[in-house]
């Protein structure tokens, strides 16, 4: 297959070969991936700590649940080539209108799964810790976070896996990530090295990422690794 | 707010309604990049669907393709479209790519919802009527099918809503439809005409909604009809149904969002249906522990989340203030941008490397769109310097009007004054220009007999004409050539600033002629024949670094000093060179920028 590939891309291909390039650029291509890891982590942590405020303002007062959950859908439904225009008049062409662009971007999968997890505890689970004699914040911290945890990092998963795409679009604001490269691949006679390092290494990351978090999942919740076993 | 009143001003204007590129031609192009992909994605994926989900095969196949399929963006999708198109079996580049794109979008929904769609079909339905002796293709056609309709069709709308507001990245390689409206707008920092175009996207994807909606009563049977959104949920609900208590509400809503919105890296209008319904499954499931909650005497979340909501906002600020100060990049750091094209490119890397040889912390932001989008940011403090070049700048900081200045040194000394007031200064000038040509292929030239631009008046027919998004409405670009040249047969195409888009549509016969700059090596490379100004409209444009004031009261003027010995040392024939060295042998700016600068001693 390799091999048919190879013969395939060159069509009327100019430039070095795509081997050379990549050798030549690694220092260029480990930066843009060290941008898109941070533009993901940043995005991701500040969504965290967005849906956690918002998860614990729903918990407290219940009609606040249905507005923050249409908001964050709204949100979603915005097309992400439009989404960091939209920001680009109160922000310019910084790095937070990429942040908050992304970050409101995970709002959707991490309030909800925040919620979902935290009620999905089993009452019974936790009238039994009480009955035990848990206080509030060790009942939370113990119990709770801890049964609700899958959950949360099933949210995470979704969310990571759904920046680190999003993140190549911020090329339009001049970062972009591995993204970078598909800007710069589209204004370089469709050079075809740069195209494919910029569509292809953030795939390889989401897959990547997706399944280091599968495994801190499982890290996390060991005892639904012996009942499954 | 500003944006939106400009947006609705822009709408409101039945001028911009009509015309080659008017709102209404937009809207048709539209479709036609949206509609022919989602049917040939129909066309593949449901009948796979259906047959998967039938035989109970291809549960590996549905898991590799929502899996894959979530992680690819969409971006990427439309690089796969552009090798396919223009690499591989050689389509052009205006509106293949897109359509491969938006196909290969549509594919996983659509597969994925049929598969869950007839799988989830009730066992004991299916059951019954193999018992009857209905064999398989009366137990799909007569059971399977119209059971699973509904969520079919939700399958369709979310697929065809996606397809409708993705359709706008073959903005991006030189497509058609509402999304020339957010690129060019963005591009040209007209920010009503951008939120213009995402207003027309969403209204279109609303009405493609209710299209689909339409059709589906039409089409399903009336019966199933009333059950068609709680479907989607107990389909979710089936998925859900052997995990334990804890988990279930959880995997309820994570597993139909992986069904309603399976590209789920990819927004788009689509989710709103599924997320009803999942919000209705969800007010169910949490009535009955709500109630236990009130009814029991069961510590109310109320003191804990006081608790945690004083400690997040906090943690909250930190972070917010954190990044703030990460993005503000320090007071010291000299910000050089450039626009999207090699030889700014390389001159910011110039600028830059020079700088910072000399001990000052710079950081170089490459490819910032046009000076529409640069130059204000540079006025505003997003950038700290920016390769310019004297005419074009000039024409820019008084707003773009003509002038009848034509020498170098009275443009120079006219641009220096004009910026002045923005706290910004110029370095001193370059002998080397790059000058915006219109450039024609030989043939063309040949068969029309083009030697002067005053010659395209007598082009049989309209001569299409392409730049990018910001040469419409500049006077030294297409402005010029309708006001000064008066050429009323020449429409304007949108594609990009010199780049590969426009070699492409060029070569491939989709422009009659297109701006060029006069220093790039695609002109010599193609053997394009560039029309000579006969009427003078071009100023001079001499190379020159334009930066903030701020600059050189922070780093003195030894910066200014620095930058004058790169102007002195630049000359035409370096920039084909090094833009060759970019645009044909795809080096980086940045090392191109380091050889010369090394071999002009200037840095070292």
């Amino acid at each position: 297959v390799s091999t048919t590939v190879a013969s395939l891309l060159p069509l009327a291909q100019t430039g070095v070969p795509a081997g050379e390039w990549i050798s030549n650029n690694l220092d260029s291509i480990t930066r843009r991936g060290v941008e898109h890891l941070q533009l993901t982590g940043i995005s991701i942590g500040i969504g965290l700590l967005v849906s956690v405020a918002f998860a614990v303002v729903a918990l407290r007062y219940r009609w606040a649940y249905r507005p923050i959950t249409v908001a964050t859908g709204v949100v979603f439904t915005i097309p992400s080539i439009a989404l960091f225009p939209i920001l680009r008049p109160y922000f310019g062409l910084t790095a937070t209108t990429a942040v908050i662009g992304l970050t409101l971007y995970t709002l959707l999968f991490l309030f909800r799964n925040i919620m979902v997890g935290i009620e999905g505890v089993p009452p019974d689970v936790v009238e039994a810790a009480e009955g035990q004699g848990y206080a509030r914040n060790r009942l939370f911290l113990e119990v709770q976070l801890p049964l609700a945890l899958p959950v949360i990092i099933a949210g995470v998963r979704i969310a990571t896996v759904t920046t680190i795409g999003l993140v190549t679009i911020t090329g339009l604001i001049g970062y972009g990530g591995f993204g970078f490269f598909i800007f710069d691949g589209l204004r370089s006679n469709l050079y075809v090295p740069k195209l494919l390092v910029g569509a292809l290494a953030p795939m390889v990351l989401a897959l990547v990422a997706d399944a280091l978090l599968l495994l801190l999942e499982r890290a996390l919740t060991p005892w639904s690794r012996r009942s499954a076993a | 707010v500003e944006p939106f009143v400009d947006a609705f001003r822009f709408l409101a204007d039945p001028g911009n309604w009509t015309g080659s590129r008017g709102v209404l031609v937009r809207v048709i192009e539209h479709v036609q990049l949206s509609l022919p992909p989602l049917l040939a994605a129909m066309l593949v994926a449901i009948p796979a669907g259906v047959l998967a989900g039938h035989f109970r095969r291809g549960q590996a196949i549905g898991t590799a393709v929502a899996n894959v399929g979530r992680a690819i963006p969409t971006l990427a999708l439309l690089v796969f479209g552009l090798i396919l198109s223009v690499r591989v079996l050689g389509l052009g580049i205006s509106y293949w790519p897109t359509v491969f794109a938006l196909f290969f979008l549509a594919l996983h929904p659509l597969f994925t919802n049929s598969y869950t769609a007839v799988r989830n079909v009730d066992r004991a339905l299916v059951e019954a009527a193999r018992g009857m002796g209905y064999d398989d293709r009366q137990l799909l056609r007569q059971i399977e099918l119209p059971v699973a309709s509904p969520v079919i069709f939700t399958a369709i709308r979310i697929a065809a809503v996606q397809v409708v507001a993705t359709a706008p990245i073959g903005a991006l390689a030189a497509g058609g439809g509402l999304g020339r409206f957010v690129i060019d707008g963005f591009g040209a920092r007209n920010y009503g005409v951008m939120y213009a175009g995402i207003i027309l996207i969403a209204l279109l994807a609303v009405v493609t909604e209710r299209l689909i909606d339409v059709v589906e009563r039409l089409v399903v049977p009336e019966g199933l009809r009333a059950v068609a959104e709680d479907d989607v949920v107990s389909v979710c609900q089936q998925r859900a149904g052997g995990l334990n208590e804890v988990a279930r509400g959880a995997e309820l809503a994570r597993r139909s969002m992986d069904t309603s919105h399976p590209s789920s890296h990819s927004p788009g209008v689509g989710s709103r249906r599924c997320l009803r319904s999942t919000l209705r499954a969800r007010s169910e499931v949490d009535e009955p522990t709500r109630r236990e909650a009130r009814d029991t005497d069961r510590p109310s979340p109320r003191n804990l989340s006081m608790r945690v909501i004083r400690r997040s906002t906090l943690s909250l600020l930190a972070a917010v203030a954190l990044t703030a100060t990460a993005c503000g990049g320090g007071g010291d750091t000299v910000t050089v941008g450039s626009n999207d094209f090699a030889e700014s490119r390389i001159l910011a890397q110039i600028y830059g490397q020079v700088l910072e040889d000399a001990g000052i912390d710079v950081e170089i932001r490459e490819n910032i769109g046009s000076r529409e989008n640069t130059f204000p940011a540079l006025v505003d403090g997003e950038l700290d310097l920016v390769p310019e070049y004297t005419g074009n700048a000039f024409l820019f900081a008084t707003g773009e009007g003509d002038t009848d200045l034509r020498d170098e040194q009275e443009v120079y000394d006219a641009l220096v004054a004009e910026i002045e007031g923005d706290d910004l200064v110029a370095g001193e000038m370059s002998p080397a220009q790059d000058v915006d040509g219109l450039a024609v292929t030989r043939e063309t030239a040949q068969e029309h007999g083009l030697e002067t631009i005053s010659d395209i008046a007598d082009f049989p027919g309209t001569f299409r004409f392409g730049g990018g998004p910001e040469c419409e409405e500049r006077i030294s670009c297409f402005l010029g050539y309708q006001e000064v040249y008066g050429l009323d047969n020449m429409e304007f195409v949108s594609l990009d600033s010199g780049g590969p888009i426009t070699v492409e549509a060029l070569n491939a016969g989709e422009v009659d002629g297109a701006n060029l700059f006069t220093t790039q090596s695609v002109v010599g490379v193609n053997d394009y024949v560039l029309l000579e100004d006969d009427q003078q409209l071009q100023l001079p444009q001499n190379i020159v670094p334009v930066l903030r004031q701020d600059v050189v009261d922070t780093h003195g003027e030894e910066v200014l000093a620095l930058l004058d010995a790169v102007s002195a040392a630049l000359t035409e024939e370096d920039l084909i060179d090094l833009n060759a060295q970019v645009e044909v042998e795809q080096r980086e700016p940045r090392d191109v920028a380091t050889e010369w600068l090394e071999a002009n001693g200037l840095v070292g």
